[in-house]
C-alpha cells in the first residue's frame, strides 16, 4: 500500500515508518502542510495520513483543498486532539476516518486496511459466502452448512462488519464505533461478549472455526 | 399541595401583597373620612331640628303665659300660624287634646327633652314623615305638650352616606385590587426572568445573564449586581475548565510520547521478563490517558458548546439497542436485565453523548453491583421530561454516600479494587446537565435506582 504521511514532528514520522515498514507500505512522509497537499496532488497514493496540527498549511485545509480538487484518496486525520467538536471538524472536512494519540500500531493498521478497501467502493455482495457461511445483506438471513442461524440485530451487524473484509483484522473501536456508533470505549466488553456470543453461535458444531481473535488486535473472520 | 393556584400565588406576591396592604390603609382611610362627615352632617341636621323644636316651645311656653289660656288652645292658635312643625297635646289623662299629631300615651310619657323616633304607628303624621325629633314638656299638672320636626332627613341623610361610602369602597377596591394585580404581575414577570436565567445557568449555561430594562428600578440594580456576579463566576469556572483542560492537554502529549516508546521498545526487546514489564507500563499510561481523556470529554460536555449540535434523538430505540447490547456480558456475569421502555421517546440531544450517559450506568452495574442478579432500563415521559431509571439488585450503596458517587474521582471503598476511575457517573452527570436534566441516585432495596431526568421530551 502507498501511504502519503503528512507530519511535522520527525520523530513520530520515523515512528510511525518504522511501524508500518513490517506490513509492507511504502510510506512517503512529508513535514509540512504546502508541500504535502502538491505530494498528495500529484501522486497516487492509496491512503493519506495527516496529522491535523501543521505548519503554514493546517492539516484541516489540506485535506479541504485536495477534497475541492477532486481528490478523493481516503485520508486518516491523526491528531493530539481528541474533543468530541474536532472529529467532527475533521469529518466534515472530508476526513474518512480519525485516531486519536496515542494509539496502538495494530489499530492504524487495521484503519489504514480498512480505508484501503474503499478504494475504489467495492459494491457489497447482496449474499457472500465465507467457506460454509453465507450471509444474506437483503434479507439479513445468515445460515452455516444449509442450516439458518437466527442472530440479534447487532450480532448480525457485528458479523456483516467482519465479512465486509474477509482476512483483515478489524479492531474492537473499530467495531465500537461503525456498529454501535460509539467513539468511546465503554467499561463493560460488549465487544467481547457478542463476538463470543456469535462464535457460539456459528462456530460451535461447526468446522472450520471462522472468526478469529488477534489478542491485543481485534478480530478477523476467514477460513484458516 | 396546589403550587400553580394563581390565588396562593398572588398572595405569596410580595407586590401584590404590598398592593393589598395599601389597598386595606385607604379602605380604612376612607372609613374614617366617611365617620367624620357624617358625625358633622348628622350633628349639624340634628342641631337645626333642636333650634327649631326648642324655639317653638319656647315660643308657646311665653304665649301660655302671656295669655293664661289652657294649651290646646295655644297649640290650635300656633297651628294655624303654620311652620311645617308637629305638635300634640296629651292630657293629664293620657288622652290626647290637640295638634297635628296624635303619640299614644306611653309614648308621651317616656318622651322625655329632646328625642329622636322612628314612625311606626302612622300617629296621624303626613306619609312622607318616617322619623321625627322633637321635645316633650311635661307641665306640673300632668299635662304633657311635644313639639317635633320632621327628622326623615337624619334617616336618609345616614342612608346617602352609607351608599356613596359603599360606592367610593367598592371603586377604592377596584382599583387597588386591579393596581395590585397589576403590580404583582409586573414584579411576578421579572422575578420569572430571574428564575428562567437562573435555571438556564444552573443547567449549565453560563454564559446567560439576567435582562437589565431602562427602567433602572430596584429589579435592575439587583439584577446588575447578579450579572456582575454572574460574570465573575464564570470567569473562575471558565479558569478552572482551561486550567483541567490545559493540563490534561498537556499532560496527554507526553504520556503519547512514552506510549509511542514503551509500545516500539515492546516490539525491539522479545524477553519474557521485559514483555512482562512493557505491557505493565503500557497498562498504566493507558490508565493515565484515559484519566485525562475522561476529564478533558466533562470539561467539553460542561461548557455547554455541544448545544449547538443538538439533534432529534429516537430514545426509545437507543435504549432498546443498549439493553440489547448489554445483554451478552450481563448474562454471563449473572445479570438478567429487562426493559419497559415507552415507545416513541424522543427529545432534542446529542446521540452519543446521551449512549455515553447511559452505558456509563450500566458500566457500574457491570463493574460495581456485586452479587447483582438482575438489572432493569425502563424510561417514559412525564409532562416535559424524560424519566429513564436504571436499577440493580446488587449490595447497593449507603444512601449518605449516593451524592458523592456524582463528584470526580470519588471511589468507593469497596470498589477500589475493580477498574475505574470516578469519573463515570461525573461524566454521566454532566451530559444529563447539558440535556437540562439530573442524575439522582437512590436505594433500590437492594441495590441501586438510577434515576436520569432529561428535559425537552415530546412524543414525536
Amino acid at each position: 500500500m502507498r501511504i502519503l504521511l503528512i507530519e511535522d514532528d520527525a520523530k513520530a514520522a520515523a515512528n510511525l515508518c518504522e511501524g508500518l515498514a513490517p506490513e509492507g507500505h511504502q510510506v512517503e512522509v512529508t513535514a509540512d502542510g504546502r508541500t504535502g497537499l502538491i505530494t498528495a496532488a500529484a501522486g497516487s497514493f492509496d491512503v493519506l495520513i495527516i496529522d491535523r496540527m501543521l505548519p503554514g498549511l493546517d492539516g484541516i485545509s489540506v485535506l479541504q483543498t485536495l477534497r475541492g480538487a477532486g481528490i478523493h484518496t481516503p485520508a486518516l486525520f491523526l491528531t493530539a486532539l481528541g474533543g468530541l467538536d474536532d472529529r467532527l471538524t475533521g469529518l466534515r472536512a472530508g476526513g474518512d476516518d480519525y485516531l486519536v494519540k496515542p494509539f496502538a500500531m495494530a489499530e492504524l493498521s487495521a484503519r489504514l486496511a480498512a480505508l484501503a478497501r474503499r478504494n475504489p467502493t467495492p459494491q457489497k455482495p447482496i449474499v457472500q459466502q465465507i467457506a460454509d457461511l453465507e450471509l444474506d445483506r437483503s434479507t439479513r438471513i445468515v445460515r452455516r452448512a444449509g442450516q439458518k442461524i437466527l442472530l440479534k440485530p447487532r450480532e448480525y451487524d457485528v458479523l456483516e462488519y467482519l465479512m465486509r473484509s474477509p482476512g483483515q483484522v478489524v479492531t474492537r473501536t473499530m467495531l465500537l464505533e461503525d456498529v454501535w456508533g460509539f467513539h468511546f470505549v465503554p467499561q463493560t466488553s460488549i465487544v467481547e461478549a457478542h463476538i463470543s456470543r456469535l462464535r457460539g453461535k456459528i462456530d460451535s458444531g461447526f468446522s472450520p472455526a471462522l472468526i478469529h481473535t488477534y489478542r491485543g488486535a481485534g478480530y478477523k473472520i476467514d477460513v484458516a | 399541595m396546589w403550587p400553580d393556584a394563581p390565588s396562593r400565588l398572588l398572595l405569596k406576591n410580595s407586590g401584590f401583597r404590598l398592593a393589598l396592604r395599601s389597598l386595606a390603609l385607604s379602605l380604612a382611610g376612607a372609613i374614617l373620612v366617611f365617620a367624620i362627615i357624617h358625625h358633622a352632617a348628622e350633628t349639624a341636621w340634628r342641631g337645626q331640628l333642636n333650634d327649631a323644636v326648642t324655639a317653638a316651645l319656647r315660643d308657646i311656653l311665653g304665649d301660655i303665659q302671656r295669655n293664661q289660656l289652657p294649651v290646646p288652645q295655644n297649640v290650635n292658635a300656633t297651628l294655624a300660624e303654620g311652620g311645617g312643625l308637629f305638635f300634640a297635646d296629651i292630657g293629664k289623662d293620657g288622652q290626647w287634646e290637640a295638634g297635628n299629631f296624635r303619640p299614644g300615651p306611653a309614648l308621651a310619657a317616656r318622651w322625655n327633652g329632646l328625642q329622636t323616633f322612628r314612625v311606626r304607628a302612622r300617629l296621624a303624621l303626613p306619609p312622607r314623615v318616617q322619623a321625627v325629633r322633637g321635645i316633650a314638656h311635661h307641665f306640673a299638672d300632668g299635662e304633657t305638650l311635644i313639639i317635633a320636626a320632621d327628622a326623615t332627613a337624619l334617616l336618609s341623610l345616614n342612608k346617602v352616606i352609607a351608599r356613596s361610602f359603599l360606592a367610593v369602597f367598592s371603586i377604592i377596591m377596584a382599583l387597588g385590587l386591579l393596581n395590585g394585580f397589576l403590580a404583582a404581575r409586573a414584579a411576578q414577570r421579572r422575578v420569572d426572568g430571574f428564575a428562567t436565567t437562573l435555571r438556564d445557568i444552573m443547567h449549565g449555561d453560563l454564559a446567560r445573564r439576567i435582562e437589565v430594562t431602562p427602567a433602572a428600578d430596584e429589579f435592575d440594580r439587583l439584577a446588575a449586581g447578579m450579572n456582575a456576579m454572574l460574570q465573575r463566576l464564570q470567569e473562575l469556572m471558565d479558569n478552572l475548565r482551561q486550567v483541567t483542560a490545559d493540563i490534561s492537554h498537556d499532560l496527554r502529549s507526553p504520556l503519547a510520547r512514552l506510549r509511542e516508546h514503551l509500545e516500539r521498545s515492546r516490539a525491539k526487546y522479545q524477553a519474557p521478563a521485559l514483555q512482562e514489564v512493557f505491557a505493565e507500563a503500557l497498562a498504566q499510561t493507558d490508565q493515565a490517558l484515559d484519566i485525562f481523556a475522561a476529564m478533558l470529554r466533562i470539561a467539553e460536555v460542561e461548557a455547554g458548546s455541544r448545544r449547538s449540535h443538538f439533534t432529534e434523538i429516537a430514545l426509545s430505540p437507543m435504549l432498546t439497542m443498549l439493553a440489547e447490547s448489554y445483554e451478552p456480558s450481563f448474562t454471563s456475569a449473572g445479570i438478567s436485565i429487562e426493559t419497559h421502555i415507552a415507545p416513541d421517546l424522543a427529545m432534542r440531544g446529542d446521540q452519543e453523548l446521551l449512549a455515553q450517559l447511559f452505558t456509563n450506568v450500566l458500566d457500574n452495574i457491570f463493574l460495581h453491583a456485586a452479587d447483582a442478579s438482575a438489572a432493569s432500563i425502563s424510561a417514559q415521559a412525564l409532562g416535559q421530561k424524560i424519566f429513564v431509571t436504571i436499577t440493580d439488585n446488587g449490595s447497593g450503596i449507603l444512601s449518605e454516600e449516593s451524592t458523592r458517587v456524582l463528584q470526580r474521582f470519588v471511589r468507593l471503598d469497596a470498589s477500589r479494587q475493580r477498574p475505574g476511575y470516578g469519573l463515570g457517573l461525573p461524566l454521566a452527570r454532566a451530559i444529563a446537565a447539558l440535556h437540562s436534566g439530573d442524575i439522582v441516585i437512590k436505594d433500590n432495596a437492594p441495590g441501586v435506582k438510577v434515576i436520569i431526568g432529561l428535559a425537552g421530551g415530546m412524543p414525536i
